[in-house]
């Protein structure tokens, strides 16, 4: 048999003769290739880093330490992107290309405008018409010099790691952040006291060691590095620290720490202080400046959270206090004080249960002892808006109106206020300038007889009466002829007489 | 007839076809000189059955390439110039009292010069949209409906269109839907530097060369019938409807030029004039079936007028080629 005369099963196997070497060449190409492939790892690199920083975050205010070695961060950081080559490998290991790919990747190679890739389609098809088989004999003729001419597959070059680096570097730092947050949020929990630490890792983050939670004593350290002054206001404090958390511990639980303070311990706090802000009686170091930050995020019970989110779930309201102003008169607009401020003016002396009172006055004293650092926090809900203007009663009354100046219900205000006349009523009428529709209503009536006057006819007769003057025009004398002549002429040819 | 017989029959017509395209096209390429792209897609409409627009500057030759391929291809050729007074009734024909031979009168019909085989449409775009809607049924049915007439036309029947892309003042462009009636649109460009002499010889020397008949109506229908039955791959087939669908905005095949600055896309009629236009191609080229390569050499002249950029790509200078470069870039072939 010649060679341009096979049968289509005889150039099928001829063809796949050809494809096979090139499909498995081109398998190992792609085997290569997703190995080597190393943009797509930076992602798994990441991971890890990223999953971990998110969980200490989210456990550190728990008090949950999720701190690990480096080593095993390290490891469990390259474990995915290993993984990950792994699996590709894998995938690319079972793929299997196909005769008709390979026969392609054959015609691109040799530009054989896909007449290998043409036949192998056309020995599938049943009954081949006469253009198909001249597609597969024209093939047929290029197998030879294709098994010859066979296309070389170049290495793949692993490709550039700048990504790979840049996700190893950041992963790096994302661990480096977890460790800091590992160290710096267990020092709240296991000491209340402990600001001076977190200032003290605040200021060397690098010279700390990760187990700085676990040191025993850690103000010695610290104290050292203050100046008496400092450390007697330090010890002040820790002593009110200690006989709160051991005699007033319950009463901790209404105020939580780092609120407001009252207006007595604002006043006696001296005009150093910052309006809203607690003061402190001695001045702060530098390093005391900087942890007060950090102290304002110390971790709380979930009780005075609780406390706090309900406050954060109620609308801001805009603060009339006159405290700071300078201002006796008061302010005309909606006074809400802030929370430790508002029980003074809103609480009268006759509601207050005789033992609040005595709670409050500890809380004073306590408040005062502190220097303003802690503040009472007994009612933290703000005052009722006390809208001096005329409501018109439309207001719609708050829930918290004691029934002294709040809004809605009766009229409450105060002063000039007071005079107006408070019961509304219309100065206008709603109407339409014209006169509005015009209503018409038909009647049905029966036509009724009328009796009438009846009036005969009779002849006017002749006319008696003169008739007046009429002008008559003078005509000429040949005028008068011509008129005269022409008449008797008619009259002689017997014309109209 | 066994398999033998078949091929030698498939290798014969494909050989009479090479025969008969190379001979129409050295016998215009004896008037035309150069412009060997524009004369393959003008006898690639020819031979595919479709129509085609030729689009260029004046002084070309797009007319005289026309007629040349009138006079060597030997059908009925008629030439109408295009005028904006220009009304259906000039093209199509009209009822015109002619006087008997008693004496009396009577309407008789006088065909219009759209009645023919090879009709030239020059400067098709200065005519009225009224008279260019003239053409739809003529293009697309083969027929003309005049009145209550209604007159077959005679195969093959092939119009040529012309049209200046730069003198736009008084013109009215085509229709989409007219436009899309065109298998292909071509645009001729300036030839080389080197055909200017032959240029100036051919046709200021006051020799101007005969064009022969080197074919007939009737061939150029048998080798339609060859045109036709050229196979289609698989995945030929495949990946000209990605192409096509690669140019419609909004597709999953579309590239991001597609789908910012294309309004409208090509039609299913564009994906059967890829094939026709291929076949052709692969049949000139010598081979038996129709390859990627010949649909990517075809798909700038076929999807041209296809594709409508919007308001954005023309500010942008975007064109529909650098959008059908974009999609054959962005659209690979089929893996099977």
């Amino acid at each position: 048999m010649s060679e341009t005369n096979r049968t289509p099963a005889e150039v099928r196997a001829e063809l796949s003769d050809l494809a096979r070497p090139v499909a498995e060449q081109l398998r190992r190409g792609l085997v290569q290739q997703e190995t080597r492939r190393l943009s797509g790892l930076a992602g798994p690199t990441l991971a890890f880093p990223a999953t971990y920083l998110f969980l200490v975050v989210l456990m550190a205010p728990l008090g949950i330490d999720l701190q690990l070695p480096w080593l095993v961060l390290v490891l469990l950081t390259v474990m995915l992107p290993c993984c990950r080559v792994l699996l590709r490998w894998y995938q690319a290991q079972q793929q299997r290309v196909a005769d008709a790919v390979a026969l392609r990747a054959i015609d691109s190679e040799l530009q054989l405008a896909d007449r290998m890739a043409t036949a192998h389609e056309f020995v599938e098809v049943a009954q081949p018409d006469g253009f198909q088989l001249a597609a597969i004999r024209d093939a047929q003729q290029r197998i030879q010099a294709a098994h010859v001419a066979r296309p070389s597959r170049p290495a793949v070059a692993p490709e550039s790691p700048r990504s790979l680096s840049v996700a190893g570097l950041a992963a790096l730092a994302l661990l480096w952040f977890a460790s800091l947050v590992t160290v710096a949020v267990p020092v709240d929990v296991a000491n209340p006291g402990g600001e001076r630490q977190v200032a003290a890792v605040a200021q060397k983050p690098s010279e700390q060691p990760l187990d700085i939670v676990n040191q025993p004593k850690p103000e010695v350290k610290v104290a050292a590095q203050r100046t008496p002054r400092q450390a007697q206001k330090d010890s002040n404090s820790s002593s009110v620290s200690e006989d709160e958390t051991s005699s007033d511990a319950s009463r901790r639980g209404k105020n939580p720490i780092g609120s407001g303070r009252s207006a007595e311990a604002r006043a006696a706090a001296g005009g150093g202080s910052e309006r809203g802000q607690p003061s402190n009686q001695a001045q702060s170091t530098k390093g005391e400046k900087s942890a007060k930050p950090k102290a304002k995020k110390k971790p709380k019970s979930k009780k005075d959270g609780a406390e706090k989110t309900e406050d954060q779930k109620k609308p801001p309201q805009e603060s009339g206090s006159t405290l700071g102003r300078g201002s006796g008169k008061g302010s005309s607009k909606s006074p809400t004080a802030s929370p430790w401020s508002a029980k003074d003016q809103v609480v009268s002396d006759d509601e207050q249960d005789p033992e609040e009172d005595e709670e409050v006055d500890d809380e004073n004293d306590e408040s005062k002892a502190r220097g303003g650092v802690q503040p009472n926090l007994r009612q933290r809900k703000p005052p009722v808006n006390r809208d001096l203007q005329i409501s018109m009663g439309s207001g719609k009354p708050q829930d918290d109106a004691n029934g002294r100046g709040g809004p809605g219900g009766p009229k409450k205000q105060r002063g000039v206020a007071q005079l107006v006349l408070g019961v509304t009523f219309p100065d206008h009428i709603s109407a339409k300038p014209n006169p509005g529709m015009s209503k018409i209503t038909q009647e049905r009536i029966e036509p009724q007889a009328q009796q009438g006057d009846s009036i005969n006819g009779e002849g006017r007769g002749a006319r008696a009466a003169p008739m007046g003057h009429l002008s008559r025009r003078v005509l000429s004398p040949w005028m008068q002829d011509l008129v005269r002549s022409f008449y008797l002429s008619l009259r002689e040819e017997g014309g109209p007489q | 007839m066994n398999a033998k017989e078949l091929v030698e029959v498939a290798e014969r017509d494909a050989q009479r076809f090479r025969d008969v395209h190379q001979k129409i096209k050295t016998e215009v390429q004896r008037f035309i000189v150069g412009q060997e792209a524009v004369l393959d897609a003008a006898l690639t409409a020819l031979f595919a059955g479709g129509h085609v627009m030729l689009e260029g500057v004046p002084g070309l030759g797009k007319t005289m390439m026309v007629r040349s391929i009138g006079q060597a291809v030997d059908v009925p050729f008629s030439r109408i110039q295009f005028t904006p007074d220009m009304m259906p009734a000039d093209i199509q024909g009209t009822n015109v009292l002619m006087e008997t031979e008693g004496g009396g009168h009577e309407l008789q019909f006088q065909e219009g010069p759209l009645v023919s085989s090879l009709v030239l449409a020059d400067e098709i775009n200065r005519a009225t949209p009224r008279t260019q809607s003239a053409l739809l049924e003529a293009m697309q049915e083969r027929q003309i409906t005049v009145g209550r007439r209604t007159i077959k036309l005679q195969e093959p029947y092939c119009v040529m269109a012309t049209q200046n892309p730069v003198e736009q003042e008084g013109t009215y462009p085509l229709p989409e839907a007219q436009l899309d009636r065109f298998l292909m649109k071509i645009q001729v460009g300036y030839p080389e530097i080197e055909e200017y002499e032959a240029i100036v010889d051919r046709t200021t020397s006051g020799k101007e060369p005969e064009i022969n008949n080197v074919s007939s109506s009737k061939e150029i229908m048998e080798l339609r019938k060859v045109v036709l039955s050229v196979p289609v791959p698989q995945f030929a087939k495949r990946y000209a409807i990605h192409l096509v669908v690669g140019a419609q905005p909004g597709s999953d095949f579309a590239p991001k030029i597609v789908n910012e600055f294309v309004s409208l896309g090509p039609s299913p009629r564009a994906v059967q004039s890829l094939m026709l236009a291929s076949k052709v191609r692969a049949l000139t080229e010598g081979r038996f079936a129709v390859s990627n390569d010949d649909i990517k050499a075809v798909a700038y002249d076929v999807m041209r007028h296809r594709i409508i950029v919007n308001f954005h790509g023309a500010a942008d200078g975007v064109t529909a080629d650098r959008v059908i470069q974009e999609v054959l870039q962005h659209v690979q072939p089929p893996v099977v």
